[in-house]
């Protein structure tokens, strides 16, 4: 049951009412919330619910045990916590390709095994409750989060359907009280979710899911295009994903905030970011936290000199890559985002040798300041350009292609208008959204604006929801 | 205080009515840049192509120099039609100059049909498509002429080779068969009937859509209109008892199966036969999709048939403009179709 279809808004629907009906009954709202999440996820393959049950189960208990047991038997419950849910997560999305990755390994030495597939099928959103729920048990063992003793209420924060498949992936900390405590709808959280949910549908199915046919036309096959377009193509992918998944996460904060819950905000203007790390703390915020808390700081983090640094740097965003996909292009894409965060903290470590680098840099809103910034940014995009590269190529031909077309191939391609129109306007749309969100600091751009350019925009968007239709695309996301 | 209270309610709804129409106004130019409008109305190929025919109720324009456009993809692929309006015959020379044996010099001529976008290759380029890419890979000098239009079924290039063609010049007839319906028994399989309600856009003919019926003369004009009568056709086909947007459920016209007719491919290749082409090759072509119907190929005493529809399972395809081959796919068919070819010489 994808966000953009229309059984979807008719399942919605019927929830709100239902919730609506239980106001001031937190329990029943929770035990309304568990059933329609399992159905929402059973409607993808209930089979896959076992695994949904098979975490919540484990992780509800080792939390009980890990906050009551004694040193040794508390890292026993944490190991088994962790067994069981990244032995699931391992056993579904990585077996084949460590299968297939072993078997070209032994090829390459001349040896040539040939094990069969398991041929399984990728539960979605696997990585997402997963990485959850591991936050869960792993902050009740550093005494941040008092374990759960409420069954109910811990299986709507494993399974909460609005996040349950793509995120944002919420910490126990931030959003386990939300689900225990009682929860008021007021007019104000309707009005701000109206805003989000709006504007997550057109930056969805408005803006990503027009720009998508051109960039899979693309890369169906890149070999049979010049130079603008593949530079095009990648500009719209870099487009399309972000429209895709801000406005899956917009939607989720929305359709959340109707019902009292207050997700975070899983992306902050990133294409204003001007550095790679900047736009690691813009981009898929959720994730990157995680990331940063459980495993980047676990392996020591910046505390331990340069080269351990920079091991964890790269490890950790190798494996961040990983977590995107069974597939040696997001290894890649994870690797090259690590170099970039290696290379901006060797640029730290050298800078302040260098002496006259801050008079480059000015005072803050002096013009030479803004150019600078202007700069860093549109170096940062086209670099994010260049990983998305990566990430979007099917394959590591499929790569040479593409940067062999962007890079040697010359650029004139008389088709390069009917891509650069759409591409160009979808770009702009976005960019003038998140400058203006930036500069009043706040997501809520249409809300402060004037009723009138409010309801303008809303209607815009309303009627163009009704003049492209829900097409049936599925979430970038969705997949990992 | 009641005349104000009236007064502000009237101010609000005049900036909401006010509100509306500029939101109307934005949809409207945005999606003229985001979606160019003959993609949102799903014509196939640049303005020209089209042109109408008592005969088939439309026919391909003559030497039309133009592009094909993906129904919902912004991108193009030019398009040159022959003075018929077919895509140019692919045409090899001999290999062997030196051959002593005139015969070898003779090209063989062949002609495909069915298909429908398939067959004419949407998407791909003159080079691309499947009849030159089979003409490469025979082994003879040969000229293939291709009759497959999109849009038309096989009965209806059956009758334009009779009609647009000399039939008897051919060697071989490659039938390719693609769609449910070209396995089906049918006694009326190639009767033609052009359609009353034929819609042209810009003189590219657009499918015919419920919603368009719905919307009359301003779903052309208003994107908002069309869409919100895309919405609309669901329910309106429900209440009109249609299942979908054809007039005629397609089970009652097609499904006859009656004892004295025959599978529309076997049908075809036994006119071809009686029209003078020496020999005829059945092509059962795959899709997308996968291969998710129980049609068996029928069995003939006097054409060939190779059943493709597997291929994908065991090679790499790759998939154009929503569905149609790709120059990687063509070539694995067209290495299939000219071996067959080979034989049947």
């Amino acid at each position: 049951m994808l966000f953009n279809s229309y059984t979807f808004l008719v399942f919605y629907a019927i929830v709100f009412v239902a919730y609506v009906a239980l106001s001031r009954k937190t329990a029943g709202q929770n035990l309304l919330l568990l059933v329609s999440s399992y159905v929402f996820y059973a409607a993808w393959d209930y089979r896959f619910l076992s695994l949904i049950l098979l975490s919540t189960v484990v992780d509800f208990f080792a939390g009980l045990r890990i906050e009551k047991g004694n040193n040794q038997s508390r890292k026993r419950w944490l190991l088994f916590s962790l067994v069981v849910n990244l032995g699931v997560l391992a056993t579904f999305k990585y077996f084949d390709f460590a299968t297939e990755s072993f078997c070209q390994l032994t090829a390459m030495f001349g040896l040539g095994l040939s094990i069969p597939m398991a041929e399984i099928i990728l539960p979605v959103g696997i990585s997402f409750y997963t990485f959850q729920t591991l936050s869960y048990t792993i902050d009740v063992y550093r005494g941040r989060v008092p374990a759960c003793n409420n069954p109910l209420g811990f299986a709507v924060y494993v399974a909460f359907f609005p996040q349950l498949v793509a995120g944002p992936i919420e910490r126990a900390t931030h959003f386990l009280p939300q689900v225990l405590g009682p929860r008021n709808i007021r007019r104000v959280d309707l009005v701000i979710g109206l805003q989000f949910v709006l504007l997550g549908y057109f930056y969805k199915v408005v803006l990503a899911d027009s720009i998508a046919p051109m960039v899979n036309q693309f890369y169906a096959s890149p070999s049979r295009y010049g130079g603008s377009i593949a530079w095009l193509a990648n500009v719209g992918f870099t487009v399309q994903i972000y429209g895709d998944f801000a406005g899956y996460s917009m939607i989720a904060r929305g359709i959340s905030r109707w019902m009292g819950f207050r997700l975070m905000a899983n992306f902050r203007q990133p294409y204003l970011a001007a550095s790679p790390r900047d736009f690691w703390n813009r981009w898929h915020r959720s994730l990157s936290q995680w990331l940063r808390r459980y495993l980047y700081f676990e392996l020591g983090g910046s505390r331990r000199g340069f080269a351990i640094t920079c091991r964890n740097l790269i490890l950790t965003m190798l494996l961040g890559g990983l977590w995107h996909g069974a597939s040696w292009n997001f290894v890649i894409w994870g690797g090259f985002h690590g170099i970039l965060l290696v290379g901006q903290h060797a640029w730290m470590v050298v800078r302040p040798a260098r002496g006259n680098w801050h008079l480059l840099q000015g005072h803050p809103g002096q013009l030479s300041s803004k150019i600078l910034r202007l700069a860093k940014i549109m170096v940062t995009f086209v670099l994010m350009l260049i990983g998305w590269t990566l990430f979007r190529c099917e394959s590591l031909s499929d790569i040479t292609v593409t940067f062999s077309r962007m890079f040697l191939s010359p650029l004139a391609d008389p088709r390069w208008l009917s891509f650069a129109v759409p591409i160009g306007t979808a770009i702009a749309i976005m960019l003038v959204i998140d400058v203006w969100k930036e500069k009043i600091k706040s997501e809520l751009v249409f809300l402060r604006a004037p009723v009138m350019v409010r309801w303008s925009v809303y209607s815009m968007i309303v009627f163009s929801l009704l003049s492209v239709g829900f097409r049936p695309t599925n979430f970038i996301y969705f997949q990992f | 205080m009641a005349r104000e209270n009236e007064s502000q309610l009237m101010r609000t709804i005049a900036s909401m009515v006010l509100a509306i129409m500029i939101g109307w106004v934005l949809c409207e130019s945005l999606l003229r840049v985001l979606v160019p409008w003959p993609i949102f109305y799903s014509t196939w190929f640049t303005e020209g192509v089209h042109q109408r025919d008592p005969r088939f109720g439309f026919v391909f324009c003559s030497e039309y120099d133009g592009t094909m456009r993906n129904a919902d993809q912004v991108w193009m692929e030019p398009v040159r039609l022959d003075s018929r309006g077919f895509r140019k015959p692919a045409v090899r020379g001999d290999s062997d100059q030196s051959s002593i044996d005139n015969s070898a010099t003779q090209p063989v001529r062949i002609v495909m049909l069915g298909g429908a976008s398939m067959g004419f290759g949407y998407g791909l380029a003159d080079h691309e498509t499947l009849h030159h890419q089979i003409a490469e890979r025979l082994p003879n000098a040969c000229h293939i002429d291709l009759v497959s239009w999109p849009g038309f079924t096989l009965g209806q290039d059956v009758q334009k080779l009779t009609q647009m063609t000399e039939p008897s010049q051919y060697d071989v007839g490659v039938i390719l068969a693609y769609g449910d319906d070209d396995y089906r028994y049918r006694s009326d399989w190639d009767r033609v009937d052009p359609p009353n309600d034929l819609h042209m856009v810009h003189s590219v003919v657009t499918p015919r859509d419920s919603a368009a019926r719905l919307g009359g003369d301003l779903y052309w004009d208003s994107y908002v209109v069309a869409g919100v009568c895309r919405l609309l056709r669901v329910p309106a086909n429900l209440l009109a008892g249609r299942e979908s947007d054809l007039d005629v459920p397609p089970e009652k016209a097609v499904n006859e199966n009656l004892e004295d007719s025959k599978p529309q491919i076997l049908m075809a290749s036994e006119r071809l036969r009686s029209l003078g082409v020496d020999s005829v090759l059945i092509v059962a072509l795959p899709r997308q999709t996968g291969f998710h119907d129980a049609a068996i190929l029928p069995d003939s005493t006097d054409s060939m048939m190779i059943d493709l529809r597997r291929e994908p399972e065991s090679l790499r395809f790759d998939w154009i403009a929503y569905g149609h081959y790709g120059p990687e796919s063509v070539k694995h068919l067209a290495k299939k179709i000219a071996n067959a070819i080979d034989t049947l010489e």
